[in-house]
């Protein structure tokens, strides 16, 4: 039976390849050859197809009787995986079984390290439209971590020093980019007061308006996570992506980094989408509303149309660190560098600022009272 | 009998100032008295009473305090206001005691019921502090509020002696630190103990959301597209228009404490301030 895996090796030595954000090519470890991801595109195509083409078999076995003789040659843990939504594959190097996530679609085999991809991931719907490349490496993402505890004055002393960093990881997640447009109507009471000194009596004219607004916003690729393990507010925070950078879907962009398929469909995240450009389209109207001294707003309709929608894989790093028995995660646009992370607060210097501030201030405040 | 001497007496010196007043500017006379009473709002014991006592502090502290009441100002002269009058009547009367002019002043015009309370001199100024001239204000007006002129001119009187007395003894009325600072003593600890907890709560919290990030993105403004914004409909249309009037409160008694300490005194050499009693 052919495998659903694919590793990328080096077409001159078979080392493994990993794909170099940097030079945008695929690099071997072992003989330091590159290759263009067309150029391994080309010789793995067949490989590829074939990995696809297990995957789809294994679906329709899936979807008809239970393979009787398989369920007894496994063991009782392999099993459970299945039992619990995980997938196992066999590493096409060493042939060790790799437990995976359902929504696993790149990982590396835990036992010789080899970068896999699963193609059979991405076949009918679940491809992606595209994928954008990393561009940063690990080394830049550790180089960010520290840089990020810098002038972070409530950070515990310790934290920087004695958490250790659990885990990095490259990953590519799925995105829904959609595009639309809010049509919104609002309206509003509006004033403008006007006050005149006339003789001994000021004369206050307030005028009040009637105000609408009315008008249309066209968004493009707001993005929106398609993955449950992925927190959508971290996920938020490392926008924006470039996506200029964004080519066409291909597997060989993602040796030596992990990939999900999306686990939350686009009609779900959506309504992230929805309640974004609500938002901007409203504060958008609001803001053409100028000129008077009070504006209140009295209805509000906004209808968010959605029109094209792209599923992308887009690169970031996630990193994360334990201290204290918690775990602080961490994410960097793999494209951008912008990293973004909770940070521990320290109370004892949240308390020694506070005073730091507040003491002086009221001895300056002191002499100024007594000085007026 | 003694209503006619009286009403005798402030004729003549009606007269007699009204005389002056016509070149006001260009000679300079004393006032034979203290306490100059021509409106006629006093017996003649009383005026002799309020003039015995008047003369005795001022002569005590060399510094004069004078009385002079008025029927209407604008007898005298064409006058700006009744503070410019009061300043030109003191200087034209060459009122105050020693080289520096001492002294101090209430002067009243029953007309339009104007006073002003004006010292002259370093040593006046040095007791009459601003805020010792309000307090001295207190004082008088009541009384005037009520009609009781004496009661009035008789506080005055007293009060000058004290404010004199106080000034003799190196500790002139002045503002104690709170009344400076304009601020009552739980609102000064207040804002001693309150406002630095405020902006250090400020600040740390500042800090302390620094530290926390990461947020969910409400709004999508990178991503509208150039041009995208089509504003369809913007009408404004005027509905109603109210007008209210409201009587501009004009203080016209210049208090002349501004809650500062010490004495402000003018370019002509005067401190105080007029106004209605």
């Amino acid at each position: 039976m052919p495998s659903q895996i694919t590793n990328y090796q080096c077409p001159s030595c078979t080392g493994p390849l990993h794909y170099d954000g940097a030079s945008g090519k695929l690099q071997c470890d072992y003989c330091g050859s590159s290759f263009t991801t067309a150029e391994i595109e080309k010789i793995y195509q067949a490989k590829l197809e074939e990995a696809e083409q297990a995957a789809i078999d294994e679906a329709t076995q899936a979807g008809g009787e239970n393979n009787a003789e398989e369920d007894w040659d496994s063991e009782q843990n392999i099993w459970d995986a299945k039992q619990d939504g995980m997938k196992i594959y066999n590493c096409p190097s060493c042939g060790a079984q790799m437990i995976c996530d359902a929504t696993t679609a790149a990982t590396s085999c835990p036992y010789c390290g080899n970068p896999s991809v699963v193609p059979g991931q991405f076949h009918g719907m679940l491809k992606p439209d595209y994928i954008l490349p990393f561009r940063l490496s690990k080394e830049q993402a550790l180089d960010s971590l520290k840089k990020y505890y810098q002038g972070k004055k409530l950070l515990p002393k310790a934290f920087s020093r004695t958490s250790h960093l659990e885990e990095i990881k490259g990953v590519y997640v799925p995105f829904w980019l959609f595009d639309g447009k809010a049509v919104a109507d609002t309206s509003y009471r509006a004033t403008r007061v006007m006050s005149v000194p006339h003789g001994n009596e000021m004369v206050t004219t307030t005028e009040y308006y009637d105000v609408r607004r009315s008008g249309t916003v066209r968004f493009t690729r707001i993005p929106a996570d398609g993955s449950k393990k992925m927190p959508d507010d971290l996920m938020d925070s490392i926008e924006p992506f470039d996506y200029t950078d964004l080519k066409p879907f291909s597997t060989a962009y993602m040796p030596g980094f992990l990939a999900d398929i999306y686990d939350v469909d686009d009609k779900e995240s959506f309504e992230r989408a929805k309640t974004r450009s609500s938002t901007t389209a409203l504060e958008i109207l609001d803001s053409t509303v100028s000129g008077y001294s009070s504006v209140t707003p009295r209805e509000r309709q906004v209808h968010v149309q959605r029109e094209r929608t792209v599923y992308a894989l887009l690169p970031v790093w996630m990193l994360t660190t334990r201290w204290n028995n918690k775990n602080f995660i961490f994410a960097m646009n793999g494209q951008t560098g912008k990293f973004i992370g909770d940070l521990p607060v320290s109370m004892g210097r949240y308390f020694a600022w506070f005073a730091g501030i507040a003491v002086p201030l009221a001895g300056i405040l002191t002499v100024l009272l007594k000085l007026m | 009998m003694r209503k006619a001497h009286l009403i005798c007496f402030a004729t003549v010196l009606a007269f007699l100032l009204l005389l002056t007043g016509m070149c006001f500017a260009e000679n300079q006379e004393s006032l034979p008295y203290y306490v100059s009473d021509t409106a006629g709002l006093m017996t003649s014991e009383e005026w002799r009473k309020l003039e015995s006592t008047a003369e005795n502090i001022s002569e005590q502290y060399g510094c004069g305090v004078y009385i002079v009441t008025l029927q209407d100002y604008r007898d005298y002269g064409s006058y700006n206001n009744f503070w410019d009058f009061s300043e030109a009547f003191y200087t034209r009367y060459n009122m105050g005691l020693g080289e520096a002019r001492n002294g101090i002043l209430l002067i009243m015009s029953m007309a339009e019921r104007d006073y002003s309370l004006l010292a002259y001199g370093r040593d006046a100024h040095y007791a009459f502090t601003d805020y010792g001239k309000n307090v001295l204000e207190n004082r008088f007006l009541d009384n005037f509020m009520r009609s009781d002129w004496t009661g009035g001119f008789a506080d005055y009187i007293n009060g000058c002696g004290e404010l004199l007395g106080r000034a003799a003894a190196g500790e002139p009325l002045d503002v104690s630190y709170e009344e400076r600072s304009g601020l009552p003593d739980e609102v000064s600890t207040g804002i001693i103990i309150g406002l630095p907890l405020l902006v250090g709560f400020g600040a740390c919290e500042g800090m302390r959301r620094n530290m926390k990030p990461v947020k969910p993105r409400s709004r999508a403004d990178e991503y509208i597209v150039p041009g995208g914004i089509n504003l369809s409909l913007k009408r404004d249309v005027f509905v109603n228009r109210t007008v209210t009037r409201t009587v501009i409160r004009t203080e016209n008694r210049d208090s002349g404490f501004h809650g500062g300490g010490g004495t402000t005194v003018n370019s002509h050499g005067f401190s105080g301030h007029s106004g209605k009693f």
